[in-house]
C-alpha cells in the first residue's frame, strides 16, 4: 500500500530464521578421508598468519578510503568503508578461531604488523600492496588480493599457498583432521577459556556477524564467512552473508572492488567472470587527495611538523592495535575504548593527507603526506 | 481509484510522531486499516536505504550550515504548516511576528515542536524517566494541581511496553527515587539495554555531589545522582526478554510477549537505511536537533514496523478541522485537510478523510488548536486551557580542573532528589539533570567564549589556550520545574491570525505563578550548595534581555523551554473537568481519540514523552476494543 | 598579481593568530578554500581589497624579514595586525573562520559551508570534537579525551 517502504527490515543476528539458512554442508566437520596431517602448533602458526594477513589489507584499504575527498564519490567509498570494516571482522575472527583452539593471538609483534610496500610471502606468487591513494592502481591491487581462484589439486606437501581461499581452506582442514584425531582420544582441540571470546555484543556497527568460537561448527561458520566475503562462493558473485543473512544482497569484495573499477555496479543476473551490467555510478579519480606512495616517518626529518603528524598518527594506530590485542586476550570488554581510536585514525589519517610535503609528483601536483601505519 | 476518497478506514490519523507513529504500528499490526495525516514533507516519509539517507544527510547539511543550532535548524522551515522557533522569542509581549505562534504572555511559550514526518522526536534529547507514584496524585497528597484519574500501578504495564518500543538503555537498580515504593518495577525487570555509559563530567562531579547534604528551607537534604534511562542505543540487556506488544483478541488486551526462543535476544533498532548504522550511540553530541547516525530513537523507526500492508499515509497534508456530525453532534464525520504540492507556493486542494473513528496525534498545542476550529469536545471549556512545560532554570560555572564537556548525549546523569517531597506544597518540584554540553545553551559557548577572549586582547597559543581552558571546565545545571496546571495557560485562536494556508496561528497565553517563581529561588539555595561543594566558580548570569524571566524577591531568574507542549486537553474522571477519559476518548464524542501529551493532567519531574507513549498504548487497546465491539 | 601568490603568507599569518601550526591548518583541508574566501570577501565594503592589500604588505614585512623570533613576531602581531580598527577588522574575521567556519564575528557569523563548521578548531582547542561531526565512538565520553602525545 504505502510507497515510503521499500526495503525489507534487516534480520537480527540471533533471529533463528536467520540461523537456519546455514547451508548444511558448512556443518560437515568429518575431514577428507585423505585429509594431510597437521600438528596443533602449524594450525596456530597458520591462524596467526591470518592475523598477519588481514592486518596487511586493512591499512592499505583504509588508506585508499581516507584519500578520497570529502563528499565525493560516494559509492566508492561506501564501497570501500564496508570492506574495510568486514577485514577488521575477519581479523577479530581469526583471533576468536586462535584462543577457541589454545593459542595466543599476537596483533602488535613485528612479524604481525606489516611494513609497506608489504608482501604476502606466504602465498607462491607474492605481489606488492602498497600505502596507496584511491586509484585504478590501489584498485586492482585489491582485486588482486581478493580475486576467486578455484582450489588447488589436493596435496600435502605445500610449501605456499595458491591463493587466500586455498590459505584459509588448509586451515579448515587442518581443524577437522586434529579435531577428529582428538575426539579418537575422547577430547577437544576447542580448549580455549570462553572468556577469552570476543563477542557481538562488544564488536558491533560492522558488516556481518561477528562469530564468538566455541567448537568446530563455529570455526567452520567463521571460515567460510571470511572466505564468502573476500572471494564469493561456489562461483556465485553473492557473498554467503547475504545467503545466511538476508541482508540486502551483499556481493563478495573482489566484485565490489570492481564495481569501483567499472564504475558500474553488479546486478544480480550477473556471472562472475563478466563485467558488472547493474547501475552506472560516477567514480572521480581526481578527487583524491594527491597522497605520495608508501609515505614513512623516515622522510620527513625527526622533530619536523610532518614528522610530528606521523609520529602522532602510528602511536594512534599502536594504542589501537594495543586495544584490539587486550580485547583478544582476556579483556574484551575493552574494545569499546578502541572504537574511539579508531575513529581519532580518520581523523588524523585525513589530515595528514592535507598536509603538503613540499614534493611535486610528475604532472607538478604537490604531494602530500599520508598516514604511514608504522610499528613504533 | 483515488486513494483519498476510500471510506473504508477502520482510523484516521493525524500526525506522524510518535504518538501517531505507535498507534499506526500497534493497530496496522492487529489487522486494522489505517490512515495518516501528515503536514511536513513528503521526503521526509521515505523509510527505503536511499530515501531515507537522502533526505538525513540534507537534514544534516542544513544543520552544519546553520549559524545558530537551535532545534529546529535542520528541519524545513514550512510556510504551509510552521513549526514554532526559539530564534524567534522576545520578552516584548504581546507580539504575533516572526514566528508561528502569536505570544500574548505576558511571558512568551519558549517551547518548540516540529512538523515533519517522525515529528518532534527527530530532535528530542530521548530522556525516559517515569513518572512517580505522588505525580498520579498531587491533589490529595499536597493540594496542588489535581489527581490522575488511576494511579501510577496501572500505568506499570504500558510503561513496560513504552520502553520496549523506544528501546530505553538504563540500570534498573541504580534508579533510586523518591518516595518510588516498593512496586515501582516489576519484579526483576529490566531495560531492553544496559545503560548508556555516565559522562566523564558526570564522574568527577559525583565525587563530591553523591551523598553531598544541603539545605534548603530549614530541611535537611542529601543528594543523589542516578543514571538516566533514555532512547539511544547501547548494549543489549541479555536478561530482557520482552519482544514486543500484541493485541490479544480473545480477551480483548494489549499484552507483551516475551522472545519465545532463548537464543533470541533484543537488537538495537538502527539508522533506517543500514541495520550496522547507529547500533549505538557514537558520541555525536548533538542529539538535539539532529543525531547524524540514527542511534538516538525516533518515531519513524516505529513507523517503519507497521504492517505496511494495512497503512496508508498522505502527506503535505495540513489537518483544518474535524467534522462534527449536525444531527448527532456525538459522531466524528471527517477530518478536513489541506494538501499542498509544493512547500514554495501557497496553492493547495481541500479533502477530506474517512474513517470509523479518528484521532488527533499533532501535539498538545496543534491538537488543541484543531478541537478550537473545530468546536469539537469542548464542552468542559477546558480545551487549550492548563499549558504546561518544565521551565528550566540553568545554572553554569566553572570546575577547578578539566571536566571535559561537549562529548556524548546531552545528559546522563541526574539528581531526582527534589522530585518529590512534602515542600510540593510550597513550590514547584524539579529534577537536576548534569548537562554534558557545557554552557552551549545559556551562553551560546564555545563561540562566544571565543568573542570574550578576542575582546580581551587574546589571539596566537594564548588564546588557543584560553579556549583549552575554558572549554574543558564548563560546567551547567538544569532545574527542570515542574509547571502545575493553570486555566489562563493557555492557547486560544482568532481569525486575525491565519497562515498562509489560510489556518489558524495558535495564540498563547502564558505566565509563571508564585508556585513556580518560589521553586527558583529554591533551586537557586541548592545550586549555590552544589557549586560550593565542589569549588565550581559560579558564573551564572541573568540579563535583563532574556526572553523569559520572572523577578522574586527582587532577584531576577532566567528560564528556558523544555520542549514540553503538556496539557490543553487534560484526561480526568469527568465531562465537566477534563477533556478526554481515561482511554483518552473525548468525553463529547464516540469516535473521537486525543494522543499526546496534551492528555496529561499533571507534568511530573519527568520528561513527558514516555509517559505519554504509555499512554498512547492505553488509547490503543482502547480503540481496539471498541472496533472489535462494533 | 597571481591569485594565489598570497597563500604562503596566509598560511603563516594564520598560524600566528589561532595558535595552531600551520601543518595543523593544513590538516584541516579549509587552507586554500579560506585564502580563496577571504580573496572574495574583501571588496567595496569594510574589509576592502585596499585592506587585504595592506593586512599582506605587513605581513611580507612580518614574516620575510630577517627576524624570526617568535616573541618579536608576536608583538608585531599584536600591534599591527590584531587590533579590530586595522585592515577592516580583517584578523578577527579569519581567526573567527578557522576557529568555528563562520564569517563575521560572534551572532553575526554563520558558517561559510557545512566543511568550515566541521573542520572548525574550536573543538580541537577544547579537546572534543564538533556537535554532530567527528563521532567519537560509543562509550568514548565516559573517560578523558583521548591525547596521545609522544
Ligand atoms: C528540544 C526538545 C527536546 C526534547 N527532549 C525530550 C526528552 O528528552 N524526553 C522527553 O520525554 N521528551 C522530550 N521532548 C518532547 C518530545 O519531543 C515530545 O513530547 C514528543 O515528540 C511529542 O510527540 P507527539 O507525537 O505527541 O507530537 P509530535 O512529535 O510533535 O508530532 C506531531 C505530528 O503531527 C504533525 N502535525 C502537526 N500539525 C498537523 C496538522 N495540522 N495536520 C497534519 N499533521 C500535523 C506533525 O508534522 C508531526 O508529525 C523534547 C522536545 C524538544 C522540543
Ligand atoms: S550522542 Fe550522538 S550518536 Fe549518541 S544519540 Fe546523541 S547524537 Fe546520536
Amino acid at each position: 500500500m504505502s510507497t515510503y517502504f521499500k526495503s525489507d527490515k534487516p534480520r537480527s543476528a540471533n533471529d533463528p530464521e536467520r540461523q537456519k539458512l546455514v547451508p548444511e554442508h558448512l556443518m560437515d566437520i568429518a575431514p577428507r578421508p585423505d585429509a594431510c596431517p597437521m600438528d596443533i602448533k602449524t594450525l596456530h602458526g597458520l591462524l596467526q598468519y591470518a592475523i598477519h594477513l588481514e592486518l596487511t589489507t586493512i591499512p592499505a584499504y583504509l588508506t585508499t578510503l581516507y584519500s578520497i575527498k570529502e563528499g565525493t564519490n560516494e559509492a566508492s567509498s561506501i564501497i570501500c568503508r564496508s570492506i574495510a570494516v568486514e577485514e577488521m571482522l575477519h581479523m577479530v575472527m581469526a583471533a576468536n578461531i586462535l584462543n577457541a583452539v589454545g593459542g595466543k593471538p599476537h596483533i602488535t609483534s613485528a612479524e604481525t604488523v606489516p611494513a609497506y610496500p608489504a608482501e604476502l610471502t606466504k602465498l607462491c606468487t607474492p605481489f606488492p600492496i602498497n600505502l596507496e591513494k584511491f586509484s585504478q592502481s590501489s584498485i586492482s591491487t585489491f582485486m588482486e588480493i581478493e580475486q576467486p581462484h578455484a582450489l588447488p589439486k589436493h596435496h600435502c606437501d605445500k610449501i605456499c599457498f595458491e591463493s587466500i581461499g586455498d590459505f584459509y581452506n588448509t586451515i579448515s582442514e587442518g581443524m577437522k583432521y586434529l579435531e577428529a584425531e582428538a575426539s579418537k582420544r575422547n577430547t577437544t582441540i576447542f580448549t580455549g577459556n570462553h572468556k577469552l571470546q570476543v563477542t557481538e555484543n562488544e564488536y558491533y556497527g560492522a558488516g556481518g556477524k561477528l562469530i564468538a568460537v566455541y567448537k568446530i561448527e563455529d570455526a567452520l561458520i567463521a571460515i567460510s564467512e571470511i572466505v564468502g566475503q573476500g572471494e564469493g562462493v561456489d562461483g556465485s558473485i553473492i557473498d554467503p552473508d547475504s545467503i545466511f543473512f538476508h541482508q540486502d544482497v551483499e556481493y563478495a569484495h573482489y566484485y565490489r572492488f570492481k564495481e569501483i573499477y567499472c564504475g558500474r555496479y553488479y546486478c544480480e543476473q550477473d556471472k562472475p567472470h563478466e563485467n558488472p551490467n547493474g547501475e552506472p555510478f560516477p567514480v572521480d579519480w581526481d578527487a583524491v587527495h594527491n597522497m605520495q606512495l608508501n609515505p614513512k616517518l623516515s622522510d620527513y626529518k625527526v622533530g619536523s611538523e610532518l614528522w610530528n603528524n606521523t609520529y602522532e598518527f602510528n602511536k594512534t594506530y599502536m594504542a589501537l592495535l594495543e586495544n584490539i590485542e587486550k580485547a583478544c586476550t582476556g579483556n574484551p570488554k575493552i574494545l569499546r575504548d578502541g572504537i574511539g581510536l579508531m575513529y581519532d585514525l580518520k581523523y588524523k589519517a585525513t589530515a595528514l593527507m592535507n598536509m603538503p610535503t613540499g614534493n611535486l609528483d610528475n604532472d607538478g601536483k604537490p604531494l602530500m603526506a599520508g598516514p604511514t601505519f608504522e610499528r613504533i | 481509484m483515488n486513494i483519498k476518497d476510500r471510506h473504508d478506514y477502520d482510523v484516521v490519523i493525524v500526525g506522524t510522531g510518535i504518538s501517531g507513529a505507535v498507534l499506526a504500528a500497534t493497530l496496522t499490526k492487529a489487522g486494522k486499516k489505517v490512515l495518516m495525516l501528515e503536514a511536513g514533507l513528503n521526503a521526509g516519509m521515505y523509510m527505503d536505504v536511499n530515501g531515507s539517507y537522502t533526505t538525513y544527510q540534507g537534514y544534516l547539511d542544513t544543520f552544519y550550515n546553520a549559524a545558530a543550532k537551535v532545534p529546529n535548524s535542520p528541519y524545513p522551515d514550512l510556510k504551509n504548516a510552521q513549526s514554532p522557533n526559539v530564534l524567534n522569542l522576545s520578552n516584548k509581549t504581546p507580539y504575533s511576528s516572526p514566528g508561528y505562534f502569536v505570544q500574548e504572555g505576558p511571558l512568551p511559550f519558549a517551547s518548540e515542536n516540529t512538523r515533519i514526518p517522525g515529528g518532534t522526536t527527530m530532535h528530542w534529547l530521548g530522556t525516559t524517566l517515569r513518572m512517580l507514584p505522588n505525580d498520579f496524585k498531587m491533589q490529595t497528597m499536597y493540594g496542588r494541581g489535581v489527581d490522575w484519574p488511576f494511579p501510577y500501578e496501572e500505568m506499570n504495564k504500558y510503561y513496560e511496553m513504552a520502553e520496549n518500543e523506544i528501546g530505553v538503555s538504563g540500570n534498573v537498580e541504580e534508579l533510586k527515587m523518591p518516595n518510588m515504593g516498593e512496586n515501582f518495577f516489576s519484579p526483576g525487570y529490566v531495560f531492553p539495554m544496559e545503560k548508556i555509559p555516565q559522562s566523564y563530567l558526570d564522574h568527577k562531579l559525583m565525587e563530591k555531589t553523591e551523598g553531598l547534604k544541603v539545605n534548603l528551607n530549614n530541611k535537611d537534604y542529601t543528594i543523589t545522582c542516578i543514571s538516566t534511562p533514555q532512547g539511544r542505543n547501547s548494549t543489549p540487556n541479555k536478561k530482557y526478554r520482552i519482544q514486543g506488544v500484541r493485541w490479544d483478541s480473545d480477551t480483548k488486551e494489549l499484552k507483551l510477549y516475551d522472545y519465545s526462543d532463548p537464543k533470541e535476544e533484543y537488537q538495537p533498532v538502527a539508522s533506517l537505511w543500514d541495520p550496522y548504522t547507529g547500533e549505538r550511540c557514537e558520541g555525536n553530541a548533538s542529539c538535539v536537533p539532529i543525531c547524524p547516525v540514527q542511534a538516538k530513537y525516533n518515531a519513524l523507526k516505529t513507523l517503519k514496523k507497521a504492517d505496511i500492508s494495512k497503512l496508508n499515509i498522505i502527506t503535505q497534508a495540513v489537518a483544518v478541522s474535524v467534522i462534527v456530525e449536525d444531527f448527532d453532534e456525538r459522531n466524528i464525520n471527517g477530518v478536513v485537510y489541506k494538501q499542498y504540492d509544493n512547500q514554495h507556493s501557497a496553492e493547495y486542494t481541500t479533502h477530506v478523510a474517512k474513517g470509523k473513528i479518528y484521532v488527533l496525534a499533532c501535539s498538545a498545542i496543534e491538537n488543541a488548536k484543531l478541537l478550537l476550529a473545530s468546536k469539537a469536545a469542548n464542552s468542559s471549556d477546558q480545551v487549550g486551557r492548563n499549558l504546561m512545560d518544565h521551565m528550566v532554570m540553568l545554572t553554569w560555572g566553572l570546575t577547578p580542573e578539566p571536566i571535559y564537556p561537549y562529548r556524548g548525549p546531552g545528559s546522563t546523569t541526574n539528581i531526582p532528589t527534589f522530585r518529590d517531597g512534602e515542600f510540593r506544597k510550597e513550590h514547584a518540584a524539579w529534577i537536576s539533570p548534569l548537562d554534558n554540553w557545557g554552557w552551549s545553551w545559556p551562553t551560546g559557548a564555545p563561540g562566544s567564549d571565543l568573542t570574550n577572549a578576542m575582546n580581551s586582547g587574546l589571539f596566537g597559543k594564548k588564546l588557543r589556550e584560553e579556549m583549552n581552558y575554558i572549554i574543558t571546565r564548563q560546567f551547567l545545571l538544569h532545574f527542570e520545574c515542574e509547571q502545575i496546571p493553570e486555566e489562563g495557560n493557555r492557547v486560544t485562536i482568532d481569525d486575525r491570525y491565519l497562515d498562509r494556508l489560510g489556518n489558524y496561528r495558535p495564540i498563547l497565553h502564558y505566565s509563571a505563578s508564585d508556585y513556580m517563581k518560589k521553586s527558583f529561588e529554591a533551586a537557586q539555595k541548592v545550586s549555590e550548595q552544589i557549586f560550593a561543594a565542589n569549588n565550581i566558580e559560579n558564573k551564572t548570569l541573568y540579563k535583563p534581555t532574556d526572553a523569559d524571566y520572572v523577578v522574586y524577591k527582587g532577584q531576577q531568574y532566567t528560564f528556558f523551554g523544555a520542549g514540553h507542549l503538556v496539557g490543553t486537553h487534560r484526561m480526568g474522571t469527568a465531562p465537566e473537568n477534563s477533556v478526554v477519559n481515561s482511554d483518552q476518548k473525548c468525553w463529547d464524542h464516540d469516535n473521537l481519540y486525543l494522543v499526546g501529551c496534551g492528555n496529561m493532567p499533571t507534568l511530573g519531574t519527568s520528561n513527558p514523552t514516555l509517559t505519554m507513549t504509555a499512554l498512547t498504548f492505553k488509547a490503543a487497546e482502547a480503540i481496539l476494543r471498541q472496533l472489535e465491539n462494533q | 598579481m597571481e591569485e594565489k601568490d598570497n597563500l604562503p603568507l596566509f598560511s603563516k599569518i594564520s598560524a600566528s593568530l589561532t595558535g595552531f601550526s600551520e601543518m595543523e591548518l593544513w590538516g584541516t583541508g579549509m587552507m586554500e578554500t579560506y585564502y580563496n574566501y577571504v580573496m572574495g570577501k574583501c571588496g567595496e565594503s569594510s574589509p576592502t581589497k585596499l585592506d587585504l592589500e595592506y593586512f599582506f604588505e605587513k605581513a611580507k614585512e612580518i614574516y620575510l624579514g630577517d627576524n624570526n623570533d617568535e616573541n618579536w613576531i608576536d608583538t608585531q602581531i599584536q600591534t599591527w595586525i590584531f587590533p579590530p580598527t586595522s585592515y577592516g577588522g580583517l584578523a578577527q574575521l579569519i581567526i573567527t573562520l578557522w576557529y568555528t567556519g563562520n564569517w563575521g564575528l560572534g551572532f553575526n557569523g554563520s558558517p561559510i559551508s557545512a566543511q568550515a563548521y566541521v573542520q572548525g578548531l574550536i573543538w580541537n582547542a577544547g579537546e572534543t570534537h564538533p556537535s554532530g561531526a567527528k563521532q567519537p565512538g560509543f562509550g568514548s565520553w565516559n573517560i578523558p579525551p583521548i591525547n596521545i602525545k609522544k
